[in-house]
């Protein structure tokens, strides 16, 4: 059982397609949670079922409409036409932008949740200190929130290497751009490369479990230090 | 200090007003529910209120029909809480100089180590706020309070999370901040002992609304403050001196003005001032020193003033402090009580409780 070289693009395909979107989800991910968390505004429901959505809906049903959308006739696709940009189908740009997508409630949601376990007391107490709205998030509710930023990383990037439909159907299956290590899996069940398939399958299978148990025996831990 | 608060939330409503200097400390008096903590929180700017104006040292700070509403990280007003609210995820050094390092250093009032040093809590700078006793949690957010330099100080129920023991262990920190870093102070509590102990100054709340401002013996002479005051027990604070200690028998001897007073013993050096409360209600009259009987304290005094209240009466006594007593109004026409006539006021030592321990008065330890 060995990896082939395009076995090896493929996972490191992956792995950069999986961190690329783990970075840019962080950085948009944390201020809407930060937001959902402590909203009373009514349209707090609305955003809420729209970021879970991606939990519900079959990837082929997300892959299409993305398909629709950046394509020569879509809303996203004719704006950057216009814009002298690269069309997004297709691109490895294409699918970083579907997988922000189709991974953010896997960011969003432990965010939300640590958010919210955040006393709005203390906040109170450190304005009294002096501490702009700024300085009490990154200075209080980050240090406070470290577990759930570690599980809303984790199970953001071990979710993005796992897609498969959303990959299908906005990325194709070129490789080195955007054939990432399921699409891989798949080619080889299709060409009968079963050994293949099997090795690459048992890397992730192993990488996700020792990922998963990370989260799972250490984050008691992490809790119980503060 | 001016300010002018409307505010309502579903059967409650606030509306309160009052002028009050920019020095000093301020007791907020009242039962639970009546508006302390909120009044507290809109000085602050955690709350804001439907209307109203508030203006701290000439600056407005909140004017509803001006549209001013400096936010609470601009106004520098320091406040400690009943839960302490120190940040679990720091030390006590990082607590202490949250809003320390936020300050630029020219307008840093104290120095850290003025503070540490004040409020002896140098031995526990490098622990996390979970490995702190009640009293000392307090103390540090007393200090991280400081350390802001506030130019108003806002304690919400600082003492009502500890056991007594705790409380008189803090309050003489409390004395010495007003004495020493001159930071005025908005006192909120419903024990009227730590207050008064603090701080003749009061401001009586009930049900949303301030009843009265001013020295304590004078407001309660106003019907409604007597009334509640009476609902929630009128107590006396007394500055003591302590003379002289009974190890066998487990008495205490202290002067109040020329007199003496016999009381549990205290755990106090001789010659330091220790404050006590005595409750009005367990004070009696007597016409005439009375012998042969166990109560330990007869204080000469005159009546000063004398207000009905109910069923009840509140008899003010001159015995070089005021002192409050409560009677029935029978005993009133059967001892024939007047004004400027000569009694004695009988308590039990038992009855007499220490407020404060250890104090320390001011001229002992002064700051750099």
């Amino acid at each position: 059982m060995h990896l082939s070289p395009a076995d090896i693009q493929a996972i490191l395909l992956t792995l950069k397609l999986a961190s690329v979107v783990t970075v840019i989800l962080l950085l948009l991910a944390t201020p809407l949670a930060w937001w959902l968390a402590r909203t009373t505004s009514k349209g707090k429901g609305v955003v809420s079922a729209v970021v879970a959505l991606p939990l519900v809906l079959p990837p082929s049903v997300l892959g299409f409409y993305f398909l629709l959308a950046m394509g020569p006739q879509g809303p996203i696709g004719s704006l950057m036409h216009q814009l002298g940009w690269q069309a997004l189908p297709f691109t490895f740009g294409g699918l970083v932008v579907a997988s922000i997508i189709y991974s953010l409630p896997f960011m969003v949601q432990p965010l939300q949740n640590a958010f919210e376990a955040v006393d709005k007391n203390l906040l109170d107490a450190a304005a009294t200190l002096g501490a702009s709205a700024q300085h009490r998030f990154f200075t209080i509710a980050v240090p406070l929130s470290r577990a759930g930023f570690l599980t809303a990383i984790i199970l953001t990037f071990v979710h993005t290497i796992g897609e498969f439909g959303v990959v299908l159907m906005i990325g194709g299956n070129i490789p080195g751009v955007t054939r990432v290590a399921s699409v891989q899996i798949y080619d080889h069940v299709e060409a009968l490369e079963y050994m293949q398939a099997h090795a690459l399958s048992a890397v992730m299978l192993v990488f996700s479990f020792v990922v998963l148990l990370f989260i799972y025996t250490l984050r008691p831990a992490h809790k119980s230090s503060h | 200090m001016k300010f002018h608060f409307y505010h309502h939330r579903q059967s409650f409503n606030l509306d309160m007003q009052a002028e009050i200097p920019d020095h000093g400390v301020m007791g907020i008096y009242g039962p639970s529910g009546a508006g302390k903590s909120t009044l507290l929180a809109m000085m602050a700017g955690l709350v804001t209120p439907d209307a109203g104006q508030f203006t701290l040292e000439g600056a407005c700070l909140f004017d509803r029909v001006k549209g001013i509403n400096i936010p609470a990280h601009q106004r520098h007003i320091g406040m400690m809480f009943q839960d302490n609210r120190l940040f679990p995820q720091l030390t006590v050094q990082d607590n202490l100089n949250y809003g320390f390092k936020l300050l630029a250093k020219e307008k840093r009032r104290l120095g850290f180590n003025q503070v540490v040093e004040l409020l002896e809590i140098g031995q526990l700078l490098k622990q996390k706020p979970l490995q702190l006793s009640g009293g000392e949690k307090q103390r540090v957010a007393l200090g991280r309070a400081l350390l802001a330099s506030p130019r108003l100080l806002l304690l919400d129920e600082p003492l009502a999370s500890l056991d007594v023991r705790l409380k008189r262990q803090i309050l003489p920190f409390l004395r010495r901040i007003k004495d020493e870093t001159q930071t005025p102070m908005v006192y909120v509590s419903h024990a009227i002992d730590e207050i008064l102990y603090l701080t003749p100054k009061i401001a009586m709340l009930e049900a949303g609304k301030i009843l009265a401002v001013g020295d304590f013996n004078q407001v309660i002479h106003d019907e409604r403050v007597l009334a509640l005051a009476q609902s929630l027990g009128v107590e006396n604070v007394l500055h003591t001196r302590i003379l002289a200690h009974h190890a066998t028998l487990g008495y205490t001897i202290a002067t109040v003005g020329k007199q003496r007073i016999v009381m549990p013993t205290i755990d106090a050096p001789l010659g330091s001032m220790v404050s006590v409360s005595i409750a009005a209600a367990n004070i009696a009259l007597s016409t005439h020193l009375i012998e042969g009987i166990s109560i330990q304290n007869q204080l000469a005094g005159t009546v000063s003033s004398i207000q009905v209240v109910g069923s009840r009466t509140l008899v003010s006594v001159d015995v070089g402090v005021e002192l409050m007593v409560e009677v029935t109004n029978k005993a009133l026409v059967d001892l024939k009580i007047a004004l400027g006539m000569q009694v004695y006021c009988l308590t039990k030592a038992q009855s007499i409780q220490p407020i404060s321990m250890h104090e320390k008065s001011s001229e002992q330890k002064t700051l750099p």
